[in-house]
């Protein structure tokens, strides 16, 4: 409770006691009313005044309040008393005024002091309450103040620590933080600076295809800047005629298939790059997202396998259509190349290729070239010459250096089939891995070299056998003119061998040189109209003194008329002259007919003998230079060949018939005539 | 007794020629111009020496040479080859007997009477 209230009820207590006395005391009623309102407010003002001048109870100035108070006392006093005396001269009381007057202002004065009293009282009370209570609030305070200050030191202590902690942790942390952070930063750089340094572009596309990263490296290849392609369709720089398949393979990747193609590439400047890429799906879960790729510009190594290619298809070029065979094997003889199929030459062999064919050793077959890969080598070589090419190609790998050899082969359509093989060693890594057979049919070169070793021999013997005998006389001419008793007459003979030798001799040497002329074609035909019937009977008066040591008789037998040809005349003698000549010389006795008809267009003149005749098997070598039947009658050799060339330059034939030895001989030629047209020109 | 040699070639020339050579020497000669002939003359004499030439009608020289081999008779008859032939192309009968002489056309009467001499004198 309040001081104001606390007073408030002392004044009410007082007031009551004050309106009793005033009422026993005072009449009438209506001035005690007077007097007790006063006095209310008497006390009112003396509350207001205590309050006032210690609103908490513990003013200062309380004893100037006391003072106040006093007065205060005096002046109520004075106040009532002027209420009261006004009311008392009305009324006039018994026992006089004034004597009334000082006992109502005696107990006046002591209620009011007694009320003056009992306020201090009451305002000390107060005081004291309050101060005591003020004492131990402050002191509650105090102690409160103090444990919370101890608590809070406590808690702050607590926090601090804590707070020191979490920064040490947090500095580690941000410590560690930068650190990773760096890491992360070289890690990104390194792998940044790798992708953008390195000569292969990385891309990456979405699963639409079109660019989401592409590195700059990018430039080199195709001139764009990564930002020009980024967000662009991937397709729409690959070339037109690749785009087909690349869309197919970028659609396996999107099916979740790594991608490795090699495609062609458009430039900024238009020009075509080719580009080698591996393309990787990228999955999110089951779904590929998008595709990382790798691209290497591969046009270089394009240029150059094209370049290669070309060379290559050159080269195959030439050694398919080589007039030889290429062919390489192994060190097991076994075929690895051959540039295309050697005509009409068989196989007899084992072949390795083909496991499902029979056995065909010893079987001799055709090969077609696929076929020939695989086989041994050896089987198209004739049996007798195989161990011979066995060892030259051991030697070729043995010691790395090339060989040449003849060696004959099987053929299906000729004997003695001979190729010349140019065997080389090809080395691998410095080891000679196969052997490389270039090689060519030399069969018509050997026989020519076989005619050419026989025409040599056959001609030195032609001309020895002459020089010899003309030496051998000479030189025993010599000596027998030495002997002063020498035979003349032997002396004439031996001195008459070496002039017919000599001029044999010089017989040969001419028809050698117009055989050479005849068949290197560098003698000139007349073209002139020959006339046969003349043509004989010169050849029968030529052919009749010749005939004369022998019992011969040489006639014509000629019909009434016979067409003119076109011919040389000379020539066409010549080969009648021959004719006579080989009839007299290799018959003893007997008629040598000569005959000329005409027959489908061609005149057919022939020279008949009764003479040694031909044995069947001869009948075609008799046209070959210096075939002789028989050797007796050197320097016969060239005549028949002769013959042959100048028939066969007129566009005639010739050939010999005979029924064997001792039997006789017709030679017929023919010579087309005038009006046939098939005159030689 | 009278030496007799056999002259086997087909060239009457050179006949004519190898008779001059050996004139004088007092010997017999026959000649034959091919191997048959040779043959037919050896069953009628016997001979002391015999050239030979190897390019023959009928019969061989070469072949003449085997016969005359393999036949006791004629087997130990000296031989004077004679030939316009180079002399490994008589090699195949000269090796048979390496005291057969080799004369290569053309020759000197010397040469053909030194190789008869050396015949002669192995009998």
């Amino acid at each position: 409770m309040g001081l104001r209230s606390r007073l408030e009820a002392h004044r009410q207590a007082i007031a009551e006691k004050w309106y009793a006395a005033i009422a026993n005391t005072c009449y009438p009623s209506r001035s005690a009313q007077q007097v007790r309102q006063e006095l209310y407010d008497l006390t009112g003002r003396v509350m207001d005044l205590l309050v006032e001048a210690s609103p908490d109870g513990l003013g200062q100035d309380f004893g100037v309040a006391l003072g106040r108070l006093h007065y205060l006392q005096a002046e109520a006093l004075g106040q009532t008393l002027r209420v009261l005396g006004q009311e008392l001269y009305d009324v006039r009381p018994e026992e006089g005024t004034e004597r009334y007057l000082t006992r109502l202002s005696h107990m006046l004065g002591g209620i009011a002091t007694g009320f003056f009293d009992e306020a201090c009282k009451i305002v000390l009370t107060e005081q004291e309450t309050i101060r005591a209570a003020l004492v131990t609030e402050i002191e509650r305070s105090q102690q409160a103040l103090r444990e919370a200050h101890d608590t809070l030191e406590q808690r702050v202590k607590d926090r601090t620590a804590d707070l020191a902690r979490i920064n040490e942790e947090l500095r580690a942390e941000v410590a560690e933080r930068l650190k990773a952070e760096s890491a992360l930063r070289d890690s990104e750089e390194k792998y940044r600076r790798l992708v953008e340094d390195m000569n292969e572009v990385v891309y990456a596309l979405d699963g639409e295809g079109y660019v989401t990263y592409v590195s700059p490296s990018i430039e080199t290849l195709l001139g764009y800047e990564p930002e020009e392609l980024i967000g662009q369709r991937y397709a729409s720089f690959i070339h037109p005629d690749d785009q087909l398949r690349i869309r197919e393979g970028f659609g396996a990747v999107l099916a979740g298939l790594a991608q490795t193609n090699e495609y062609r590439l458009l430039a900024k400047s238009g020009d075509i790059r080719w580009a080698l890429t591996s393309s990787n799906p990228i999955l999110q879960g089951s779904r590929v997202t998008c595709v990382h790729g790798l691209l290497a510009d591969i046009t270089g190594r394009k240029q150059a396998q094209e370049a290669l290619k070309a060379s290559e298809e050159r080269w195959r070029f030439l050694v398919e259509n080589a007039p030889v065979l290429v062919v390489t094997i192994g060190s097991d003889f076994q075929v690895h190349y051959i540039n295309r199929a050697p005509a009409e030459v068989l196989y007899s062999g084992r072949r390795r290729a083909a496991p499902q064919a029979r056995d065909r050793d010893s079987e001799q077959e055709m090969l077609p070239a696929d076929d020939i890969v695989g086989v041994d080598m050896l089987g198209f070589v004739a049996p007798e010459y195989r161990a011979v090419a066995q060892e030259a190609i051991g030697r070729v790998l043995k010691r790395g250096r090339g060989e040449y050899l003849e060696l004959e082969v099987l053929s299906n359509t000729r004997r003695d089939v001979w190729y010349a093989v140019h065997m080389a060693p090809l080395s691998r890594e410095g080891q000679v891995a196969e052997v490389m057979l270039v090689t060519w049919d030399i069969t018509e070169q050997r026989r020519m070299v076989e005619l050419k070793d026989n025409l040599i021999r056959d001609v030195s013997h032609e001309l020895r056998t002459p020089l010899a005998k003309v030496q051998m006389s000479l030189e025993l001419l010599v000596e027998m003119l030495e002997d002063e008793g020498m035979d003349r007459e032997r002396a004439i003979r031996v001195s008459g061998f070496a002039v017919s030798s000599a001029k044999r001799l010089l017989q040969t040497v001419e028809n050698i040189l117009d055989l050479s002329r005849l068949e290197a074609g560098v003698w000139a035909y007349e073209h002139e109209s020959v006339q046969p019937r003349h043509l004989v009977h010169e050849a029968v008066l030529y052919a009749v003194p010749q005939s004369m040591p022998k019992n011969l008789e040489v006639t014509a037998d000629l019909p009434e008329s016979l067409p003119e040809i076109r011919g040389d005349r000379v020539k066409l003698f010549r080969v009648l002259r021959n004719l006579l000549d080989n009839a007299i010389k290799y018959s003893d006795d007997g008629r040598i007919v000569v005959t000329a008809e005409e027959r489908d267009g061609e005149l057919v003149f022939a020279v008949s003998d009764q003479g040694y005749g031909i044995l069947p098997e001869n009948l075609e070598n008799v046209f070959e230079r210096f075939f002789q039947e028989k050797t007796r009658h050197l320097g016969a050799g060239l005549g028949l060949a002769i013959c042959r060339a100048i028939v066969e330059d007129h566009g005639g034939r010739i050939w010999a018939e005979s029924s064997g030895q001792g039997q006789g001989t017709t030679i017929r030629f023919t010579v087309p005539t005038a009006g046939s047209g098939e005159g030689n020109s | 007794m009278t030496v007799r040699i056999l002259l086997v070639e087909d060239d009457e020339d050179l006949q004519e020629i190898y008779l001059s050579m050996l004139d004088g020497n007092g010997w017999q000669i026959a000649q034959a111009y091919d191997g048959h002939e040779a043959l037919e003359q050896l069953e009628q004499a016997a001979a002391d020496l015999i050239v030979l030439d190897i390019i023959l009608d009928e019969m061989m020289g070469d072949e003449l040479y085997m016969r005359l081999r393999q036949d006791e008779r004629f087997a130990k008859i000296p031989v004077v080859v004679v030939s316009a032939l180079p002399e490994q192309r008589c090699q195949h009968i000269l090796q048979l007997d390496p005291t057969t002489a080799f004369l290569r056309k053309p020759f000197r009467r010397q040469q053909l009477l030194e190789a008869i001499g050396e015949g002669l004198g192995r009998r």
